[in-house]
């Protein structure tokens, strides 16, 4: 399966978009996934890339406010639209509340997984999710090789329910 | 060197608030949950180009050409290197042990006349970023001439496999046998005799980050740093610079934060002197940064092990022989002695048991396939090997498990004990633990319910699985067992001028939290708040030299030795602290930073006494040196242990032959715990993997020899949705004598026990004896097929 | 594992985006969550990648009398919460809800799930079992295609070179319909189907089990007859369930006989 006429390598786009909320104005190849735009270009490196495959959930990021995994996309698809990483959430009064959460409850180890855990559970929140089994769920999708989630739940259940001890 | 600490000052105090035993949240989470840590592809280096790796799509071929002639002309390439040039620069790896039945073995840094297996590197490409590094790699021409593969373990017993590695007789790498006892002859008078097989399939460690590494040469192209995650920065350290022909002492090895390793990030790779010659030879940073692909295909594989047991008992249930045939499937290099994983299996099946007559021969295979190392626990089937013939021998009798466990279990009034296999057990509570297990478990009652839910038609069942899990492996047992390797471990305690407080030793955390932990044991043994107390781990400019993480020996071996030279060094203080207020150390100690006598504070802190040995040496005590650091080495004894029982009850749906597991206890003793919530979190993480072991995770080859499970979606590890819903623990921790802190290190056992009682859970609801892992729905349901129609 | 090179273009008008779709070696690009994977691993090498993102008459969902109608390029996430699918298509509702998680949600479409065609995938079995209509759209003109003719044996479906899901259009079940969704995932987080089975009754009319799963798209049984799990190696053909590398096709038809009777003995309205 060797091509051997590849198309101009160099075709590359404007991409005009925001970036935890800055505009920012590139040329990209358009080949270039945004996760190698956001972590290698834009120097954003919360957000890890650990398959792409669309698979393990480490490269969650916002767009328009929602979660999406920036290894299955092209750069060139933000081209107009708003994107947050985890760098973007750092005065988010509930991604701090799960951040929080998470270090209490000993939730993380390596770590590699975790910004993408917690930017999925933020938009779970910011899309009215209201049940820890509902985030819960949405979290399956992402992977974690080190914790076992026992901890990952038991503060997820701290966070989506009143007075209950993430510890 | 007495472990007993008699040499230390005793240190009368409460529990020092922090310090060792306290669950403290971790200090690494700051950096971790805020995304600011730094991994392997967060890092920055001025003109870094990337490094991508041609690699065989052949499980066994010959490379009859190769030409890198239009790969070079792509724009951005800046060099394409083959196995023959680099032969130029790297020397191969070589482990040739003078030990019997280990026959050496040499792998070539990129394959060059022939390839051995699919992923096998044959070229380095490097490029302006890693998107031009790839389109180039495929202009590689590389034209190869397929060979018939070994793939078949009993075909390479046999003789009749292609061999893997020619200057060698046969695939069979290494051949080794113990006996104890007389095993020959009671197994061969006994009444009672069994036959039982395990059979447990192969897998691959599959850290969320996979491998990589960065090196920079300085200007002269004469002192290499190496960036890389690596669970031994001083052993990869002379290894790579032995590899490259650089001395040593030019070779600094730094360790970003590392995303999980499990044994993978263990060794210098092939790729990673590729990338450090390339880079000097282009003069600029290279990076390599292997894809998912690349690491479920090329990196490190294992658990490829088959035991075969034959058990002699009483009518009782009383074991009294074993004879164990062992085989492992070693892959295509050796990049660890091939006795190292195997031998350990062996080791451990005499389990908690008393059995004395008992003989394994071992029998380690070459393949053409991805090469084997350790991953977490490689001696993890040695539980359900042990364990299942516990279960056998039950059922041949027709008593409970539980019962004839208790025939055989060792008690803790026979210890200090030598088992079967030549190791010795002491500071373990089989039984008590058992017993709290069984227990917390409820057992009487739990069989009662499964006898009510089986009279309903449901597959429910128990399994129970003793661990005894072995720590820290120290020189002696590598000397004992016969395979190469050491297993100290040092640590450097110092005190600053302004009395803040650093430690660094050989350990490298790969997840662990070891940067919080070795703060606690420091903190406890100096007397000092834990924030004060600064860790610095994986630069090797940073002495000491260790043998680093692995087999369950951080807090045994790192933590033991941080302690030792804590203590030390809170001697020390004491004794410039007597010296000026006149009086015996022994009056005093240090808490909360300060020094305190007849437990008030004596108006000195431990920042006054840095001050005094720094800035005003010449009002020390006579024979006391300047400053504050201590330099302690310290190696443990051949082999620590902790022990834990789990028991897990199992539900199997007959239609899709899915696993529900409705309940999972377990009881441990891992001795005292530094960070009990960090304890908890590793046999946490073991669990889940024990269970994916057992129930999804496979590396599937097509008969042709090429890796069909390249991707996540193929080898799927454990699913937040697929974890036990709750476990129930019980700590029954008694002190290690052995260990300074008294620690016994438990990470691994988490494995042991998963798979085991899992594995004896499914087989116990199924009825019929499970020999081969994993235990995927459809294996399920054939087992089923052939108990409901044993004449298909 | 990067994308090789490749052209790019974003048409505005559908009219440039089905010129752009004519030449060999172009691929349409919707929601990328099975098209930019395979570029990755460049199991996709096109000559020119024609997104659709600014296409926005195919998009949306309209609720004419007895039909629903959903633009190719709705989003998973919108067929979810769409309130004509929710109260009128309810076996569509639920098949969308089982698609992997949020996040493939948010970007996957309608039309790049039946495009891709991957074996078990939830929105093809479901749009089988009601019966829906593919409207494809090319330079060559338009055509209508029901679901059930939509794949081709072996993987592939009958959308030609150039050719786009414009959209697809769902006939209402009668009231008093009763219907059921199951499937059976692989483990681990992907959570893709192995086996997806729809089922739908309609009142003195329509009944469909359908199955998906094998390597020539859905399969349409006969509701009547329930598969007999002594008959897996028949089944298996039946549904062209062919081996994967963690689980034979015997085992793939022993579950798809689970899933069939469970949906038969849980039909809900």
């Amino acid at each position: 399966m060797t091509t051997t006429d590849h198309p101009a390598p160099a075709d590359e786009r404007d991409l005009t978009c925001t970036v935890n909320g800055a505009p920012v104005q590139l040329r990209v190849p358009v080949r270039r996934l945004l996760s190698d735009v956001l972590r290698d270009d834009l120097d954003l490196t919360a957000l890890q890339v650990g398959c792409e495959d669309g698979v393990c959930g480490a490269c969650t990021v916002l767009l328009d406010g929602e979660a999406v995994r920036a290894c299955t996309m092209l750069a060139v698809q933000a081209d107009g639209h708003d994107v947050v990483t985890l760098e973007g959430l750092r005065d988010d009064p509930f991604a701090s509340e799960v951040k929080r959460a998470f270090s209490q409850a000993h939730a993380l180890q390596c770590g590699f997984c975790t910004s993408g855990m917690i930017t999925t559970l933020l938009a779970c929140h910011n899309a009215g999710c209201d049940s820890p089994d509902e985030a819960l769920h949405e979290l399956s999708g992402n992977l974690c090789r080190c914790t076992g989630y026992l901890n990952i739940r038991r503060a997820v259940r701290g966070l989506w329910q009143e007075g209950e001890d993430p510890r | 060197m007495s472990l007993l600490d008699s040499t230390h000052t005793e240190q009368t105090s409460a529990r020092v608030p922090g310090g060792i035993g306290e669950p403290v949240a971790r200090r690494e989470d700051l950096r971790l949950v805020e995304g600011q840590s730094a991994y392997l592809g967060d890092l920055r280096f001025p003109g870094l180009a990337e490094a991508v790796f041609v690699r065989s799509p052949h499980a066994h071929a010959r490379i009859t050409a190769i030409s890198a002639d239009r790969a070079r002309a792509l724009p951005g390439v800046l060099a394409v290197v083959t196995g023959a040039e680099l032969a130029e620069w790297v020397s191969p790896w070589r482990i040739a042990p003078d030990i019997a039945g280990l026959h050496p073995m040499s792998a070539p840094p990129l394959a060059t006349g022939t390839v051995r297996f699919h992923g096998d590197p044959v070229a380095i490409v490097v490029a302006r970023d890693r998107y031009l590094a790839e389109d180039a790699a495929e202009l590689v021409e590389v034209t190869y001439e397929p060979l018939p593969a070994a793939l078949d373990l009993s075909e390479s017993l046999a003789g009749t496999a292609p061999l893997v590695d020619e200057t060698l007789p046969s695939n069979v790498l290494c051949d080794q046998s113990h006996v104890n006892g007389n095993p020959a002859e009671v197994l061969a008078t006994a009444a009672h005799v069994l036959r039982i097989s395990f059979s447990q399939q192969r897998q691959a460690h599959a850290p969320l980050e996979p491998r990589g590494c960065v090196a920079v040469w300085d200007r002269a192209g004469r002192r290499l740093t190496v960036h890389t995650g690596t669970q031994v920065p001083a052993p990869y350290r002379t290894a790579i610079a032995g590899r490259l022909g650089v001395p040593e002492h030019q070779v600094r090895v730094v360790c970003p934060d590392v995303g999980g390793s499990f044994g993978q990030k263990l060794v210098a790779y092939r790729e990673d002197a590729a990338v450090a010659a390339l880079a000097r030879r282009l003069g600029h940073p290279v990076r390599w940064r292997e894809d998912r692909r690349e690491n479920l295909v090329s990196a490190l594989h294992a658990r490829e092990d088959e035991v075969d047991l034959e058990v002699a008992f009483t009518a009782e249930g009383v074991v009294r022989a074993v004879r164990a045939r062992l085989r492992s499937d070693f892959g295509a290099y050796a990049y660890f002695p091939g006795n190292y994983m195997l031998q350990v299996i062996g080791m451990m099946i005499p389990g908690p048991y008393r059995f004395q007559d008992f003989e394994y021969d071992l029998k380690v295979l070459l393949s053409n396939k991805c090469p084997a190392g350790p991953y977490r626990a490689p001696m993890a089937m040695c539980t359900w090997v042990t364990e299942g013939m516990m279960d056998a021998v039950a059922r041949a009798v027709g008593k409970d498990p539980v019962e004839v466990r208790r025939l055989n279990l060792l008690e803790e009034s026979e210890l200090p004990y030598q088992s079967a296999a030549g190791q010795v057990y002491t500071d373990i509570t089989p039984t008590r633990t058992f017993e709290r297990g069984i227990e917390a478990f409820g057992y009487e009652r739990e069989r009662a319910e499964q006898a009510r839910e089986r009279a309903e038609g449901r597959l429910v069942g128990i399994g129970v699985a003793s661990v005894i899990e072995p720590t820290t492996y120290g020189s002696a047992f590598y000397k004992l067992a016969g395979i190469p390797g050491s297993g100290h471990e040092a640590a450097l305690v110092r005190i600053a001028p302004t009395g803040v407080v650093s430690v660094s030793t050989g350990l490298m955390g790969t997840g662990q939290g070891y940067e919080t932990m070795l703060a606690q044991v420091v903190a406890d043994g100096l007397g000092v708040p834990p924030e004060t107390v600064d860790v610095l781990l994986g630069d090797t400019d940073v002495p000491p030299y260790g043998m680093g993480s692995r087999g369950s020996r951080g807090a045994t071996a790192g933590g033991g030795v941080a302690l030792l030279a804590a203590r030390d060094l809170r001697d020390k203080i004491l004794r410039i602290a007597a010296h000026r207020l006149d009086t015996e150390p022994a009056e005093l100690s240090v808490a909360d930073g300060r020094i305190v006598r007849a437990g008030e504070p004596a108006g000195l802190t431990v920042r006054d006494i840095a001050a005094i040995a720094y800035l005003d040496p010449v009002s020390l005590p006579p024979g006391v040196e300047p400053g504050l650091e201590v330099l302690r080495a310290f190696d443990p004894p051949p082999m620590t242990f902790s022990n834990s029982v789990h028991l897990c009850r199992a539900e199997v749906l007959p239609d899709t032959g899915t696993v529900r597991i409705s309940r999972y206890v377990v009881a441990e003793d891992a001795g005292q715990l530094i960070n009990p919530m960090l304890a908890e979190g590793q046999l946490h993480g073991a669990l889940a993997l024990g269970i994916a072991g057992t129930l999804q995770e496979h590396v599937v080859y097509s008969p042709a020899g090429l890796n069909l499970t390249d991707s996540f979606r193929d080898y799927p590890f454990l699913a937040l949705d697929e974890m036990v819903e709750r476990l129930e623990l019980v700590h029954c921790g008694t002190p290690n004598q052995r260990i300074p802190g008294g620690m016994k290190g438990m990470s691994e056992g988490g494995v042991m026990g998963g798979i085991a009682a899992l594995t004896l859970a499914v087989q116990d609801a199924l009825g019929v004896p499970v020999d081969r892992l994993p235990l995927t729905g459809e294996r399920i349901c054939l087992l089923l097929d052939r108990t409901n129609n044993p004449d298909r | 594992m990067k994308p090789p090179p490749f052209r790019y273009r974003r048409p505005t008008e559908l009219d440039e985006a089905l010129a752009l779709l004519a030449e060999p070696g172009a691929v349409a690009l919707a929601g990328g969550q099975d098209v930019v994977p395979q570029l990755n691993s460049r199991r996709l090498r096109p000559s020119t990648v024609v997104d659709l993102a600014e296409l926005v008459p195919l998009r949306g969902i309209t609720d004419e009398a007895g039909t629903v109608r959903i633009g190719a390029l709705t989003r998973h996430r919108d067929v979810l919460g769409s309130p004509p699918v929710r109260d009128r298509l309810g076996l569509l509702h639920q098949a969308a809800g089982h698609i992997g998680h949020g996040a493939i949600r948010n970007r996957g479409t309608l039309g790049g799930s039946c495009a891709s065609a991957l074996p078990g995938a939830e929105l093809p079995t479901a749009l089988v079992a009601l019966g829906a209509t593919l409207h494809l759209v090319s330079t060559g003109g338009r055509r209508s295609v029901p679901a059930a003719g939509f794949h081709g044996g072996d993987g592939g479906t009958v959308l030609r070179q150039g050719e786009l899901i414009e959209a697809v259009t769902v006939p209402v079940p009668p009231p008093g319909s009763v219907w059921s969704f199951a499937e059976h995932t692989r483990r681990g987080a992907f959570k893709f189907p192995l086996v997806s089975v729809a089922a739908l009754r309609a009142p003195g009319g329509v009944a469909r089990v359908v199955v998906g799963g094998g390597r020539g798209g859905p399969v349409i049984l006969d509701p009547e007859h329930r598969p007999n799990p002594d008959e897996l190696d028949e089944l298996a053909d039946r549904l062209a369930f062919a081996d994967q590398p963690q689980t034979g096709r015997r085992h793939l038809a022993r579950i798809a006989c689970a899933l069939i009777e469970q949906a038969l003995t849980t039909e809900a309205p």
